[in-house]
Parts: structure tokens; sequence; C-alpha cells
């Protein structure tokens, strides 16, 4: 408001904030809408769908999607993308195998050296986008076929099983009748949503995905900011492989394999753009909650496994071209 | 011995002169000519560890292995060029495929029917994409990204796990006949590099497809048609699909629904690899060619020296990223002396 206020993203002001959040409020409340008619066709189609082991279950299951989905909220809001988590879990959860398995390290070892090795591929990515500059997705690309093989050439094809003991239970174990992903899921939740919406980092992502030449200008750096925001991805990454291990009770090399497929889908149906700038961390919690409600509500209405893909492709394509379409209206 | 000092200073000279010239006169003198001192090191550098790699024996098989690349290549090239992308293709080969594979192995009906049928499944894969980004205005990232879903699960309900073989021997020939010693499919992926080589730099929806690509307000303000020429694109990117997962099919003779998967991201390697820029506006068929080619030889050629395929993929992804880092920085070093 003064003359001098040289950085926009540290002041926003009450007004400014309002005029943020308006369009997000719309988008999280047709996300919250969609769900609400998933929930209640599905309530109709199966009469199991309202048990309580139905709902953990469902619960349980988008834990994962939501923990990187939160990764990939921030990357997307900075006008990136990143295709290459599957791989980075695979190569994750491989060193996590050997370490455990192979070497009999403690849980709390493997675990920080899954949130490192996490952090180490997201800094690879992060120094070909931000300081080489190159394309993420073709950054990631590339590293969607590195990893994967670092992951095979690690692991030689095995497969690791029976891991000790605190391992499986941050996988399977229950607190309160919910299982400890979840409480995971929540945690990463409430500290994204904090990240973005009130720290100066989290500013400085929205600004630069949402226009790089004036966030440079205000004298932001934009390196830094794009550096850290894979950083952070890759560090999520490494922790959804520690909660996949653990329910699996077991790690390969293949772990991960699509499931950038799917946390994209969450990310975008939750409101979050593809062209940065708009970041909604609790709308990527509807969008991952929306597909797993869809996949589990198909598979209790006795639809063929296969449908699922279908339904997944139909609802990402619809929802994205119903959204441009009130987006084009209204900026005129 | 000042002359002698002199001599390979100045041939030095000369040649990177020419090539600044060349570079000056032909804009993508420098992409096309580092893909081919690549592709040439690569040959040369194979060749010395195992003389077996340049056996026609071994060429005919890379040639093989390439044939299908270079089809999804050339029209990935479009498609990029328009500064679209698209995931969906392994998909779409996997669709086309089923239902060639349904009408020919399962219903063992003729050969007459079954290419028309697997072509028009994808022009109507690619068909869908285009008017999803022209129509509705999708980034073509998520529209690719949700139709790989969708066709993908379309080819799983219509074959669920089952594998298909036993093509008939017509089919066949496609990958396994040999005319003057060399695969028809590899007479056919020349043909259509050449051809899109040509469409794309000789033809009116050629131009106007890097026009778009390069500037789509521009173009729009030209009178170009832009969402006639993305339904094109995207067309024509499912129809060669189509044409590349026959390729395939009859070369592996079986199909699955699982088939091709992941064949998108090493067919965008590949684009890249031959210079068209990600950022529209430039697309080198040639360039893909040699992309294609560099893909079956490192594919062929580490199995040859003995490396597994674990090591390749490790190789495959750090040649592609250092490649992709060498030109993105060339690119603007370009731009910097603009």
């Amino acid at each position: 408001m003064s003359a001098a206020a040289p950085a926009p993203d540290e002041r926003g002001g009450f007004l400014a904030n309002l005029r943020n959040y308006h369009p997000d409020t719309g988008l999280l409340i047709s996300s919250i809408a969609m769900l609400v008619v998933l929930i209640v066709v599905f309530s109709f189609t199966s009469e199991r769908f309202f048990s309580q082991a139905v709902v953990v279950n469902i619960l349980n299951q988008t834990s994962i999607y939501i923990i990187a989905g939160v990764g990939m909220t921030l990357v997307l809001t900075s006008g990136g993308i990143d295709i290459s988590i599957g791989s980075v879990i695979g190569l994750t959860a491989t060193i996590m195998g050997l370490l455990m398995i192979d070497h009999g390290m403690p849980a709390m070892v493997a675990i920080l050296v899954a949130l490192l090795v996490g952090a180490l591929c997201g800094a690879f990515n992060g120094f070909l986008v931000a300081i080489v500059k190159v394309p993420p997705i073709i950054v990631t690309l590339g590293t969607l076929t590195f990893f994967r093989g670092l992951a095979y050439l690690l692991g030689e094809g095995r497969v690791f099983m029976r891991f000790p003991d605190p391992l499986p239970w941050i996988g399977d174990g229950r607190v309160l009748g919910l299982p400890i992903p979840v409480y995971i899921a929540v945690l990463t939740v409430i500290g994204g949503h904090f990240f973005l919406t009130s720290t100066r980092m989290g500013q400085r992502i929205t600004a630069v995905g949402g226009n790089e030449e004036a966030a440079r200008l205000a004298g932001i750096d934009v390196v830094r900011t794009k550096f850290f925001t894979y950083v952070i991805m890759g560090v999520l990454t490494g922790l959804t492989t520690v909660v996949i291990v653990g329910r699996q009770d077991a790690a390969q090399a293949v772990f991960g394999f699509g499931i950038e497929l799917h946390v994209i889908a969450a990310v975008i149906l939750g409101g979050t753009s593809l062209f940065g700038g708009r970041g909604l961390i609790l709308g990527t919690v509807l969008g991952a909650l929306i597909l797993g409600v869809l996949n589990t509500g198909l598979l209790l209405s006795g639809v063929v496994q296969f449908w699922q893909l279908v339904a997944l492709g139909i609802l990402l394509i619809a929802v994205v071209a119903f959204r441009m379409a009130r987006e084009g209206t209204e900026s005129k | 011995m000042q002359a002698a000092i002199d001599r390979p200073d100045a041939k030095g000279k000369n040649l990177a002169a020419y090539w600044r010239q060349w570079s000056g006169d032909y804009p993508n003198f420098t992409s096309l000519a580092t893909t081919a001192l690549l592709l040439i090191a690569l040959v040369i550098i194979f060749y010395l560890i195992n003389e077996r790699f340049l056996s026609w024996r071994n060429v005919v098989i890379i040639l093989n292995q390439g044939a299908a690349y270079i089809i999804l290549g050339v029209g990935m090239t479009f498609v990029i060029t328009t500064k679209g992308i698209d995931l969906s293709i392994g998909a779409t080969v996997a669709l086309s495929g089923t239902v060639v594979g349904l009408i020919l192995v399962t219903w063992k009906m003729p050969l007459v029917l079954a290419i028309p049928a697997g072509l028009a499944a994808g022009a109507a894969c690619g068909a869908f994409n285009g008017y999803c980004v022209a129509r509705f205005r999708v980034p073509p990232l998520i529209v690719t990204l949700g139709t790989m879903a969708l066709f993908r699960g379309l080819s799983y309900v219509l074959l669920g796990h089952q594998i298909l073989f036993g093509f008939p021997d017509e089919f066949l020939w496609l990958a396994r006949g040999r005319i003057l010693g060399i695969a028809p499919s590899v007479y056919l992926a020349f043909i259509i590099a050449i051809w899109g080589w040509y469409f794309l730099n000789y033809t009116r929806t050629g131009q106007e497809i890097i026009a778009v690509g390069g500037n789509e307000e521009a173009a729009r303000l030209a009178g170009i048609d832009t969402n006639r020429i993305k339904f094109i694109t995207y067309t024509i990117m499912g129809v060669l699909a189509a044409v590349g997962g026959m390729v395939w099919l009859a070369r592996v003779n079986s199909v699955q629904a699982a088939i091709a998967y992941g064949v998108e991201f090493h067919t965008i390697a590949l684009v890249v690899l031959g210079g068209t820029s990600l950022f529209g506006g430039r697309g080198l068929v040639m360039g893909s060619l040699m992309g294609a080619l560099i893909l079956a030889i490192l594919e062929n050629g580490l199995v040859i020296v003995g490396l597994g395929s674990f090591v390749q993929q490790v190789l495959i992804g750090l040649i592609f990223i250092t490649v992709v880092a060498f030109r993105t920085l060339q690119f603007r070093e370009g731009q910097v002396t603009r």
C-alpha cells in the first residue's frame, strides 16, 4: 500500500488475500460437490459402501496419493511438472530394502536415508530445471528412465521382504481406529497448506509460477525457489515410499510404476492450475479422495476393474474442459 | 616452422568458419549436425567394441527395431511442433493393436478388414485428442494424460489379461518378410519419414502447423484456422500410432493390452534428441529419424556389448539428459547473441 512496497509477495493485505481466495473457493466447492455426488451414487449402487472397513480402506489407499500430491501441487504451482516420482519411489524402495534387509540397519536410519535419497533425486531434477533451464517435462522424462534404471541395477530384480518391526507398523498400524498413513497424510497436508499459503517461500513458489519474469523483477530468486520446490517434491516422494514399503512389507524396483498419472490427476482434479501460479493443497486432498472413492466404488459396484482407468481418463478431461470453459467466460 | 604451426590452426578455423556460416544460413544445421555426429559416434564406438555390430544381420535387426520408433517419431514431431504433446500414443498403439488382433486372431477375418479398422481406431483416438485440445482448449498434457488412461483402459476392457498371438503370415510379412534383404516395415518407415519431411516443410498445412506452434495468436490473426490445424495434427499422430503399432505387432507376433507401455516417453525422447524444439514452431523430421536410429542403436548396441537392460536404461536416461541440457544451453546462447 505504501509507495515503498518492493516485494508484493510479502504483504498481501486482507483485500488482496480475499481476492486471491475468491476463485479458489469456487474450485474447492466444485470439488466437494463432485465428491458428494460420487458418494451418493455409489451408496445406491453398493450397500457396503458406507461400512467402516470400506471408508477406512479408501482413506488408507488415498493417503499415498495425498502425500505425493502435496509435493506435486507445489511443483505444478511453480509452473513445473514431475513425472519421475514413480521411478524415485522404485529407487528409494530398493535402497531401503538393501539397507534394512541386506545390511540389517534400523528402520530409523533407513527412513532418514529414504528421505535423503528422495531429496537428492529432487535436487537432480531441480538442478536441471532451475539452473540448466531444461523444460521440466523433458528433465523428468529423462530421470524417469534414469532413476528406474538405477533402481533395477541396485535391486537386481530382487524382492525384499519381511521388514523389521517399526516399518510394517508405519504402513499398517492403527491408532484410534485409523491407519498411521492417514495421520501422516493429514500432517503433510496441514504442513503443505501452511507452507504454500503462509510462508515466504510458499508465496514465492506461487509468484514464480504465476509470472516468472515479474517474480524475478520483484527480487525473487527464481532459481532457488524452483530448485527447492523439486527438493521438497523429492522428500515427500521419499516419505511416500516409506509408507508404501511399510504397507506392502516389501520393496521392489518396480514400485511406484505409473503412480505419476494418478498423482497428477488428483492434483489437477483438485483445481491446481497446470499453468502455474495457483496451488490448492486442500483441493488435492479432495482430488485424491475423488479418485479413491471412484476406484473403490466401481469395484464394490461389481464393475470390472479395467473400467476404472476409463472412468479416470474421462473424468479428468471432462473436469478440466468444464473448468477451462468457465474460466474462458469469466475472463471475457 | 611458422607455416607448420599455422596450417592446422587455419584448417580448424576454416571448419569452424564453415560451421558458423552454415549455422547462419540454415537455422536447423547445428541441431541436425550434432544429431548426426552423435549417431556416427555411437556407430563407431559400438563397432570398435564389437565388430559384429556392423554385420549385415545386425544392421537389419537395428533397422527393424527402429521402424516403429521412426513412424511414431514422425507423428510426435508434428505434435511437438504445434507446441503440443501426446502421452497417449502407447495406449493408442494398444487400442488399435487390440482391434487388429481381435479381427485377425480371434475372429479370423481377412487382412483387408483388419488394417482399415486398425487405422480407423488410431484415427479415432487421435481425433478425440485433437477435438479436446482444439475445441475445449484443455492443455494437451492433460488431455493425453487422460486418454492415456482411457485408451489403455478400453484395451483392457476388450482384451482383459489375454495375449493374442498367431497372426496370419500375410500380416507378419510386414516385419518378417524381406525386400532386398530388408523388412518391408523399414521401407514403410523411411517412406513415412520422407513424406513427413515433405509435408511439414513444403505443404500449406505443414507450414501452418509450424506457424501455430511458433506463435498461435499471430497464426490466428494471419487467418489460419488454428483449431483445424491442431485437430489434423493429433489425428495424423493417431493414424501413425496405429501404423507403428501394426509394425510392432508384426515384429513381436502378439498383442496384449499392456503392449507398448511407456513408448510415448521413448518417442518424445527421440524427437527431442533430433532437435525439434519443445517450445514449438520448429520441427525436424529428419532429426527425429536420426533420433529413432540412435535409440535403436543404443538398445541394440548395449546388448551386443554385453550390458544388461538395466544399465541400458540408466545410460539412455543419462545420454538423453546430457544431450537435452547441452541443447538448452546452446539454445539460450543463441538467444542471447541475437
